[in-house]
């Protein structure tokens, strides 16, 4: 990561091992939460705002025969 | 029709990096979902303003973001503590069995103030640039450097005591190892 002004001013040595583990366990605890499956809710709200979506398209189309 | 599909689509596809932003904004996965369900309403209404070309993950992220500042900050405030440690338990049991460290990570992200966390978030796991990430805070590229530089030095104070217990134990083991066995 770009970030020299920081690596400018860390002691060289013994600081950059845990950066580098504390990004690793970032990552890590990131992906277990992608991992995870996305809750039906969530899933099925989409679900529900397309057939909204379509539903008032359709409404439209009607109106503008009328 | 085709329009719609594709939208569709593309925020499924958004909505597990929406929910781990989520739990680092909320620290709680069931407000996470609340925060989720809000931020896909949102965006399903006002998609005719997200520029295409530019990161829908970012756009997405900068409702998520506005949404929750505006509705669920005061209410961490007030529930911070104990549910910090409930999100903390759920995230670290069953799928992380093995991995019991991550649990003391998760406990470290969470003591960071806010903004450095979301920082920290933003750049280090959910792969942004600085300069997007601090497009989604409103905030200038400077200021998301040092939060992410603040939050490296922070999580490394909070980490780095246990870390120097697990060496020297990873350590102790070793060397009994070493002198116990037979040569």
């Amino acid at each position: 990561m770009a970030d020299t002004e920081d690596t400018t001013k860390r002691k060289i040595g013994i600081d950059d091992p845990i950066q580098t583990h504390l990004g690793d366990k970032l990552r890590e605890f990131y992906g277990s939460i992608l991992a995870e499956p996305v809750p039906d809710r969530l899933t099925s709200l989409l679900d529900q705002l397309e057939r909204q979506e379509r539903a008032a398209l359709t409404d439209t189309k009607d109106e503008d025969r009328e | 029709m085709t329009e719609i599909s594709a939208l569709k689509t593309a925020l499924l596809a958004e909505l597990p990096s929406l929910r781990a932003f989520g739990i680092s904004l909320t620290g709680s996965p069931d407000r996470a979902d609340d925060l989720v369900q809000e931020t896909v309403l949102k965006a399903w209404a006002a998609h005719a303003s997200f520029t295409e070309g530019t990161s829908l993950r970012a756009w997405l992220f900068t409702i998520m973001r506005n949404t929750y500042f505006s509705q669920y900050r005061k209410a961490r405030r007030e529930v911070q503590d104990s549910d910090g440690e409930a999100a903390a338990r759920l995230i670290s049991t069953p799928a992380q069995q093995g991995h019991l460290d991550l649990a003391d990570f998760r406990s470290a992200l969470d003591q960071l103030v806010p903004d450095q966390r979301e920082a920290l978030i933003l750049i280090g796991a959910s792969g942004f640039s600085y300069e997007e990430a601090a497009e989604i805070c409103g905030c200038a590229v400077g200021t998301i450097k040092s939060r992410v530089n603040r939050a490296r030095q922070r999580l490394m104070q909070l980490m780095s005591i246990e870390g120097i217990d697990e060496l020297g134990a990873d350590f102790a083991d070793w060397s009994h190892a070493r002198t116990a066995a037979p040569i």
